[in-house]
């Protein structure tokens, strides 16, 4: 086999081993304890509802996806600006950040109607829901990665009569990738979470609907089976993104990382 | 000025906001070309004496002058002084070749002539080979050689070393020593040498001054007179093994 | 906000209880605690069930009763089914899906014959009807049945659908806006906010399933029939009692609910009345349930594909047994 390949399948070997004892434990309790299907499902119920509703939950991930995806992609480029700023001098930085905290400990529940309020029942609102959620890691691992300088490399640039751009471009930026790659992971699950919340509040308009919706109405007419159909799909969408942005991460980070 | 005292302190003394004294009235003078050791304790202010030197920090009472202009002047003039880091300090997402390079980047635009003289830095050092390796790829000595490459690419008139080989296993400080030491003899720049193994200043100086811990200050001064070309066979010398021992006598004074 | 206002309603509810508890008379034998959940914070549509506790008729009965708020969501049904709760108040169409689910849930009464559920248009638009519901922004829960109703039989030609806000604030400041409601309430919030609203009801429409309906687990039925039936018994003189004199009640209700004013319960009674007493309760008595409403709402959900095809039996779905006198 091809070494890479095999790596690779080691590398799967144990989540895949966790899974399955998983799924054997999940339906040997509901048998064993006799759970009510409406209350638990089993694992193949949950399997048959998912090729039923194959096209709604297809539809669902996609439009999820995507504005969870336009969320992270706001959430970065809002994160990185805001970092910059906080970077440049401490007293903006001692000044702002504890407004920053507020994406981190604000209840989107109470928040999101606001936003629905102000920016009306769309895909935008619930990618702004979605880019507040994952904001704050991003704003700290890149402020972190922009100020957390090794001492030497700056006197390094300042021995060489460095500029502030260049000391921003040559030293600053490439320094903050790893954390911003780090901080970028722990934002991309967030991402999901949010783009489910706004839609619960935003809808994404008639005849379109993604899984949060899908997940409330199963709930409300209780199909428990194709509820958790949802949820794993909404978790399987977190999964994918995070595998994509630390696969992302990993090919940048390969060049320099030490050790 | 003459090539007499090419470095110049007068006086110097450091205290930090903490009232800590790093520095005492310390006094030293550098002709042009020579190779300076300074040893001491750790922690007696050998590294903040070459920041001062390099215009890192400023001194808070004394004079410091390198080729007969104020420091602060003489970084200005950014050509004359390059320093070797105790740790490599590579930048860890460039290459061998553009870390490097960078100093002259910094300097202003890379100019397609001075590539020649990267890549013949870079093979003074013994790593053609790796020009377009990571940093992570490489192995402590080899960082090492790096670095002391990205001090020498600039031509410095003044190398300011601090303790740059104190982290390697004995074997590779020892061949990076000779290596050093061959640079210096062909190229006659001022080195400013800080180490705390004496060994090491008595191979590579010509002068080794001794420094007390804190408040730092000059307490004796070590003239070595080894002629050069010097090879790795001196270190076998009764000599060598007496000259080594006075420092250390010397060293052993300032830490009781 | 509406957690955070559930908890204190529940908090409230607690210490209303306790209080209660003293006041009430005590029966020579210790009463039998029960608990009734909510499938909504407490409104109108649940005035009966408090008036049965206020009066104390809950206690005349030998029971002592907690009664549980619900909020958005609240899977009612569910914890009935599994005894976690005696008794549940839902709407037919959430019996259906339960039963659906295998949740076997049982309807004993249903105090509310005529749904209540609507949608709230502004007069003087062109709203006139279901089928005019055209250019506009709706706000519709369409996890909901009534609304697969809507959109089913009616175009809804470029209506943008939005989720239910749960207030009128939107309502109020946009002519091209209309949205779910009970006929009961969101009207006089809607004239009070100073707008003219107009309501279109899904029971003229077709969609019409009992409401506010008292369900219990199959298997309560068997084992504690006699206290079903004491309880389905207080529940009706309850029910009568508000439509009758409701003060008591409703300042009780709008003290675990603030936002319900008793003005606005006040309203909601008068709306009832019609609501709760039909040509049919007149034959058999209040809360009194036939198989053919039941049969209508089954098909109608099988129609929409909600529930498979014969998979609910009406006759499953109620009892009217505890309701002969």
């Amino acid at each position: 086999m091809n070494p890479r390949l095999r790596s690779f399948a080691l590398a799967m070997l144990p989540p895949l081993a966790t899974f399955i004892l998983f799924v054997v434990l999940w339906d040997a309790s509901v048998v064993y304890f006799e759970v009510e299907p409406f209350q638990v499902p089993r694992p193949m119920a949950v399997v048959r509802a998912a090729m039923e509703r194959k096209e709604q939950i297809g539809s669902g991930l996609f439009l999820t996806g995507s504005a969870a995806a336009m969320g992270f992609a706001t959430s970065l480029v809002v994160g990185v600006l805001v970092a910059f700023l906080f970077s440049q001098s401490r007293v903006i930085q001692r000044s702002l950040y504890p407004y920053a905290i507020f994406f981190q400990t604000v209840p989107i529940i109470a928040v999101a109607p606001l936003i629905i309020n102000w920016f009306g029942h769309d895909t935008r609102s619930i990618v702004i829901v979605s880019a507040i959620v994952s904001l704050f890691p991003i704003i700290t691992n890149t402020t972190t990665g922009l100020t957390e300088l090794d001492r030497n490399a700056v006197e390094l640039f300042e021995l060489n009569g460095a500029t502030r751009i260049q000391k921003l471009f040559k030293l600053q930026l490439p320094n903050s990738v790893p954390y911003l790659i780090a901080g970028a992971r722990t934002s991309s699950g967030l991402s999901v979470i949010g783009a489910i919340i706004g839609e619960f509040f935003a809808g994404f308009g008639q005849e379109k609907y993604g899984l949060g919706f899908l997940i409330f109405q199963t709930s409300s007419q209780l199909k428990i089976d194709a509820m958790f159909a949802c949820i794993v799909a909404s978790t399987l969408l977190g999964l994918l993104i995070f595998g994509a942005v630390s696969l992302v991460g990993s090919a940048v980070l390969l060049r320099w990382r030490s050790n | 000025m003459s090539d007499e005292n090419y470095l110049q302190m007068d006086g110097v003394s450091l205290r930090f906001p903490t009232g800590v004294v790093a520095l005492d009235g310390v006094d030293l003078t550098v002709p042009r070309g020579e190779f300076l050791g300074i040893v001491g304790p750790s922690g007696c202010g050998k590294s903040t004496l070459l920041r001062v030197v390099a215009g890192l920090i400023a001194p808070t009472a004394g004079r410091v002058a390198v080729a007969g202009a104020e420091v602060g002047a003489a970084r200005r003039a950014r050509r004359a002084v390059a320093f070797v880091f105790q740790s490599a300090t590579l930048l860890p997402w460039r290459t061998v070749v553009r870390n490097v390079q960078l100093p002259l980047e910094l300097r202003g635009r890379l100019a397609p002539e001075q590539r020649a003289h990267i890549d013949e830095t870079i093979d003074l050092v013994g790593l053609s080979y790796f020009r377009n390796s990571y940093p992570h790829q490489l192995s402590g000595g080899m960082q090492m050689r790096v670095s002391l490459a990205r001090a020498l690419v600039t031509r410095p008139e003044l190398l300011l070393l601090d303790e740059p080989f104190g982290a390697l296993d004995d074997i590779t400080r020892q061949r990076l020593n000779e290596e050093l030491l061959a640079l210096w003899e062909r190229d006659r720049f001022t080195a400013l040498f800080v180490t705390h193994n004496v060994a090491e200043a008595a191979f590579l100086t010509g002068r080794t001054v001794v420094m007390s811990p804190r408040p730092g200050r000059i307490v004796s001064e070590h003239v070595i007179p080894f002629a050069h070309p010097r090879g790795p066979e001196l270190r076998a010398s009764a000599e060598f093994a007496h000259l080594s021992g006075e420092i250390a006598a010397s060293l052993r004074r300032v830490v009781a | 906000m509406n957690r955070l206002f559930a908890l204190l309603c529940l908090a409230a509810l607690l210490i209303g209880c306790d209080k209660k508890q003293a006041a009430a008379p005590r029966p020579s034998v210790p009463a039998e605690k029960v608990s009734l959940a909510l499938n909504w914070f407490p409104e109108a549509e649940h005035g009966g069930y408090y008036a049965a506790l206020v009066h104390g008729i809950y206690a005349e009965e030998g029971l002592d009763v907690t009664i549980i708020p619900g909020g958005p969501d609240v899977p009612v049904a569910p914890r009935v089914a599994t005894g976690q709760v005696e008794f549940g108040v839902a709407n037919a169409d959430q019996v259906v899906f339960a039963r659906a689910a295998r949740a076997n849930v049982v309807a004993l009464m249903a105090p509310l014959q005529t749904s209540p559920r609507c949608i709230m248009v502004h007069d003087g638009t062109s709203y006139k009807s279901f089928a005019d519901l055209n250019d506009m922004t709706l706000a519709l829960g369409m996890q909901d049945a009534f609304a697969q109703f809507l959109k089913k039989n009616y175009p809804l030609r470029n209506v943008k659908i939005v989720p239910y806000p749960g207030s009128v604030a939107t309502f109020l400041n946009d002519k091209s806006f209309g949205q779910q409601a009970y006929n009961i309430s969101e009207p006089f919030l809607a004239a009070k906010g100073g707008a003219k609203p107009r309501v279109l009801m899904l029971s003229d429409a077709g969609w019409n399933p009992y409401t506010s309906v008292l369900l219990t687990a199959d298997s309560l039925l068997g084992e504690r029939r006699d206290m079903a039936r004491r309880f389905v018994r207080a529940s009706v003189r309850g029910w009568d009692k508000y439509m009758k004199e409701p003060t008591e009640t409703n300042a009780r209700i709008n003290q675990l609910n603030g936002e319900m004013g008793v003005d606005i319960l006040k309203f909601g009674v008068d709306e009832m009345q019609a609501m709760v007493y039909t040509p049919e309760t007149r034959d058999k008595g209040t809360g009194a349930m036939t198989p053919e409403r039941w049969t209508t709402l089954i098909r109608q959900m099988e129609a929409l594909e909600l529930v498979q095809p014969f998979l609910v039996k009406p006759e499953e779905c109620f009892t009217s047994a505890l309701l002969v006198p």
